[in-house]
């Protein structure tokens, strides 16, 4: 057994190896454990696949809906291969772990392949097809991340899979049921809709995407009506069972769905039971460990991020935890406390930092929003995609934005803009002063900023509503 | 018949709305339909509207504050009727900007019952600037809290009179609006030409109407308007109380002609047992001419108001409390290992724990809820603990407020909201404690004693856990060991009680899961 490490890092995803680099950049001699490809779920299974599938949905969207009326002719029906869509991802795939390889190996970090279980605190052991090994050190950092659900009594085989699995059909199916209009759910429904799919999207939960702002989920309901995507809320998946060669869901709607394919999009759990916690004495609640803002858990030098911990479930959010749990690891005391803000890749984009109006109610908070469409906006009408809006909501008293929820093209690249407003406690009044280039869609956040202050230039003036006092 | 508008229903999910401005002030007036305020709701503005005709007084809800329906906005006088603040005039139709002649002086404002004097921090306007309603005027610093004053009139500043830096009495003028450079010469010259001589008619610091600790902002601006009418007319106004007292004490009424507080500035005999206040309203900072040249390099400052409050209030407690100090030391095991299991789930913080085991015992020793007055003491139903703050130069003392019946949960957002308020500047309930805990357990400090803060009954100094051994059954084992000491009024508490109240301390420190037994 070698001398222990300063930090071993258990898992490569976006959490771990961002934590993994930052622990060799200063100084620290690092481990990194993983049981399988590099790059975790982000990489192999989850953000860079699904977006590299979607670039293509999307740009096959483009020609249908735009290239025309920009007379842009293709010869024929534009129809998409999808083997060759799979292999381009591969090949995206392949280099980003590349690329992650070469990282580790300029830095000096050690890699261990194997599945890794804590012995005792800053004990670990590896097993692996080659045999087990021990690993030691004075800081543990779990980042093991999680994986899809699935829903216990149905079928598991070929024909009710996870994102995972669908990720690598050999071929699209005719019809699919997706359960669960999460974030994953709603994507792959955009996804495959537009590769020709019949899609059927089932909610238990009242709107798109329970927790994103109602607005937001209302107007994705209006571009999937639009794009013929069947799809159910407040409505539950009461049996599933296969009938003459086709899967047959009933609903608690009553209607029942035949579909030659189901994917379970319920939510992910939590990548725990291997770690052998106990082992260590270290918290946990329904799988995921319990951390501080600080990442630490219960046991000193023992630190958990990303999904694992189940604070955000966000790759970015995950690198941001690495990031802090390495420098306390290391001395420091920081905590991550930074809004996260969140994408949805669905065409048109759907992205959002900071409180929904609901949540800011609840803390007390006066609250104005603004409402801007895009529509109204230049830059939207110029490139041809004129869906969505963003909304601004600004503290009454102090000024400040609290939250920014967008839909619209390119929503995911100006959030950044919308975070750091966030994130500095930017006032409504100030963004309003704002110089914000033109034509952009971020200009849509000035402007929402503006009309959450009822001083929008862009909109027709409000009705004057005068009360008697 | 004096009336109140109130804040009416507002569409929306939250049905608050926030004064976005006032469009008429106070002394204005109104007629039915006229738009008096703008309101903003959750998703736009709606126009408050006059339902009868009047004038409005005192402003109860500034702008840029939420309240709820049903809660008064600001008083509406019918028309005919007296207002409140401005004398109605004939011009009452074509409200002139400063007070009548032009002139309104700008005074200190008494931001609190015991607030003495105020030091003028920031000038946030210049002389010559237009002052608008709502516009940050300056920002003062009393010994509790540094605060904005915000304008309640509108005009053009002409002259300050009190410059950045300067500490005055509560009501001594600022600065003056008015409407032109002479009518401003003519107020001063009616004034007998010294600024800070003039004596105020009307208590203009206004009173917040939530409650009396809300320290925000404070309106501010004077009515001395009748007192150079009446001066310049050669003839004293006064109460035959006053009259006599005057012939009795051999005072000369004319000194404070039209500067009384009846009617018009007519002088009341009260405004003479006061007129030896009238000096108080000169700067009270009278700068120490250093008697011997200082060597190179060294630099004199003056005491922040805060640091003069912390000075005053401990050596008076040092050198008048009976103060005994007793020290106890706990095994902090448990009390570490509770903190770090609930730390990620509820955020409290350590001290959070030691004021929940404090309250807990304090319970049962109604000596520690007292609060000294002579020779009466205060008995506290509920345990109103203080927290020991450091702040930029200084430390304040926010107090928390039946700790007793607080959950952890509960106790743990509330210290951070006080924490964070007194680093802001303000000091939560202070002067209604009757104990203090002084925590510098975060630092090297193992232990040390501390000074009751008056008029309160005991400090708990808390220093670090450290490592120590303990002998148990004759072996020597490892040990986490925190020292506490307690500083006791002997006024109030006794040796023995206090002794007896320490060793619950211990107790509850040691074993300090009695204190989630309340989470429900």
């Amino acid at each position: 057994m070698s001398a222990p490490y300063d930090i071993a890092v258990i898992g490569s995803g976006p959490g771990g190896y961002v934590a993994a680099l930052k622990s060799a950049q200063m100084g620290a001699r690092t481990v990194l454990i993983e049981k399988g490809l590099v790059g975790g779920t982000c990489l192999n299974r989850g953000c860079i696949p699904t977006k590299s599938l979607l670039a293509g949905a999307e740009l096959l969207h483009d020609i249908r809906s735009r290239a025309p009326e920009m007379g842009i002719e293709v010869g024929g029906e534009p129809t998409v291969k999808w083997e060759v869509l799979l292999a381009r991802k591969e090949k995206v795939l392949d280099i980003q772990r590349k690329g992650l390889h070469f990282l580790f190996e300029k830095r000096g970090i050690a890699l261990v392949s194997g599945e890794a279980s804590l012995e005792r605190p800053g004990r670990i052991a590896v097993k692996s097809p080659d045999g087990s090994k021990t690993v030691e050190a004075r800081n543990v950092i779990l980042a093991s991340g999680s994986r899809p659900a699935r829903i216990p009594g149905w079928p598991v085989d070929e024909r009710v899979v996870t994102s995972d699995e669908a990720l690598d059909w050999k071929a699209l199916p005719e019809s699919l049921l997706i359960v669960g209009a999460g974030v994953v759910g709603c994507e792959f429904a955009c996804l495959l809709a537009e590769f020709g799919v019949k899609v059927t999207l089932v909610e238990m939960l009242s709107q798109f995407i329970p927790g994103m702002d109602a607005d937001l989920s209302k107007g994705l309901e209006r571009v999937f009506r639009k794009r013929k995507i069947a799809f159910f809320v407040d409505t539950k998946v009461e049996d599933l069972r296969e009938h003459e060669g086709k899967m047959r869901a009933t609903l608690s709607n009553g209607k029942t769905v035949e579909v030659e394919k189901v994917l379970v999009a319920t939510g992910r759990c939590p990548e725990s039971e291997a770690l052998a916690l106990g082992n260590a004495g270290i918290a946990s609640e329904r799988g995921f460990v319990t951390v501080n803002d600080r990442m630490e858990t219960n046991i000193a030098h023992h630190y958990a991020i990303g999904d694992l911990n189940g604070r955000a479930l966000l790759a970015h959010a995950a690198s941001a935890q690495g990031l802090v749990a390495v420098k306390n690891a290391l001395g420091g005391k920081e905590e991550c406390t930074a809004p996260a803000p969140w994408c949805v890749y669905t065409f048109p984009e759907i992205a959002g930092v900071g409180m929904r109006e609901d949540q800011a109610r609840e803390k007390g908070i006066p609250i104005a929003s603004g409402v801007f469409p895009m529509m109204a906006l230049g830059k939207a009408r110029a490139y041809g995609d004129t869906e969505g809006f963003v909304k601004v909501v600004r503290n009454r008293e102090t000024q400040e934005i609290v939250g920014v929820h967008a839909l619209g093209h390119a929503a995911t690249e100006f959030i950044a803009a919308a975070a750091v407003l966030v994130h500095t406690k930017a006032k409504a009044t100030d963004v309003a002063d704002m110089i914000f280039a033109h034509p952009t869609m971020s200009e849509a956040v000035r402007e929402a900023a503006e009309m959450s202050l009822f001083e929008g230039l862009h909109q027709p003036p409000a009705k004057a509503v005068r009360v008697r006092v | 018949m004096r009336d109140t508008i109130q804040m009416p229903e507002l569409p929306g999910e939250a049905p608050d709305g926030t004064i976005r401005r006032w469009l008429k002030r106070e002394g204005d007036a109104v007629r039915a339909g006229d738009v008096i305020a703008l309101v903003e709701t959750e998703r736009g503005v709606v126009e408050l509207a006059s339902e009868h005709d009047g004038a409005l007084g005192a402003i109860l809800v500034p702008a840029g504050k939420t309240a709820a329906p049903g809660t008064p906005l600001a008083e509406l006088a019918a028309a005919g009727e007296g207002i409140p603040k401005a004398a109605p005039s004939p011009s009452a139709e074509k409200p002139a900007a400063p007070g009548a002649r032009g002139v309104r002086p700008i005074l200190m404002p008494k931001a609190g019952n015991d607030m003495e004097e105020g030091t003028l921090l920031r000038w946030a306007v210049a002389e010559g600037d237009q002052v608008k309603v709502g516009m940050v005027l300056f920002e003062i610093e009393t010994d509790k809290a540094t605060l904005e004053v915000e304008s309640e009139f509108e005009g053009t500043l002409r002259r300050i009179v009190v410059k950045e830096g300067e500490t005055v009495a509560v009501h001594t003028p600022l600065a003056y609006l008015a409407d032109s450079e002479a009518a401003l010469e003519a107020f001063l010259a009616a004034q007998g030409g010294e600024p800070g001589a003039v004596s105020q008619t009307e208590e203009t610091g206004k009173a917040p109407a939530g409650g009396p600790q809300r320290e925000v902002s404070t309106a501010v601006a004077a009515e001395t308007a009748a007192a150079t009418v009446l001066a310049g007319e050669g003839r004293v106004h006064a109460s035959p109380a006053a009259r006599k007292m005057a012939a009795e004490g051999g005072l000369d009424l004319g000194a404070l002609a039209g500067r009384g507080s009846g009617p018009g500035g007519r002088i009341l005999s009260g405004d003479l047992a006061r007129a030896g206040a009238v000096s108080g309203t000169q700067p009270v900072a009278a700068k120490a001419q250093p008697a011997h040249k200082d060597p190179e390099g060294t630099v004199r400052k003056p005491m922040t108001p805060m640091r003069r409050a912390i000075a005053r209030n401990l050596t008076q407690s040092a050198q008048t409390i009976p103060h005994f100090f007793m020290k106890t030391t706990v095994r902090a095991e448990h009390l570490e290992g509770m903190y770090r299991r609930l730390k990620p789930l509820i955020k409290v913080s350590f001290n959070d724990l030691l004021l929940a085991a404090v309250a807990h015992v304090m319970t049962h020793f109604p000596p520690f809820r007292c609060q000294v007055h002579g020779e009466e003491f205060l008995e506290f139903a509920s345990c109103n603990i203080g927290m020991a703050v450091a702040v930029e130069d200084g430390l304040r003392v926010p107090v928390m407020m039946g700790v007793d019946k607080m959950t952890l949960v509960q106790l743990a957002q509330e210290t951070k909201r006080v924490i964070q308020e007194a680093r802001n500047g303000k000091s939560a309930n202070a002067g209604k404690g009757t104990f203090t805990i002084s925590n510098l357990g975060m630092t090297d400090t193992e232990e040390f004693t501390a000074i009751i803060n008056p008029p309160e009954s005991a400090i708990l100094a808390v220093g670090k856990i450290t490592d120590g051994v303990r002998v148990e059954q004759g072996e020597i084992r490892p040990a986490r060991l925190l020292s506490v000491w307690l500083s006791s009024n002997h006024r109030v508490i006794d040796g023995i009680t206090a002794a007896r109240f320490l060793a619950e301390l211990r107790k509850v420190l040691e074993a300090p899961e009695v204190l989630e037994r309340n989470e429900e």
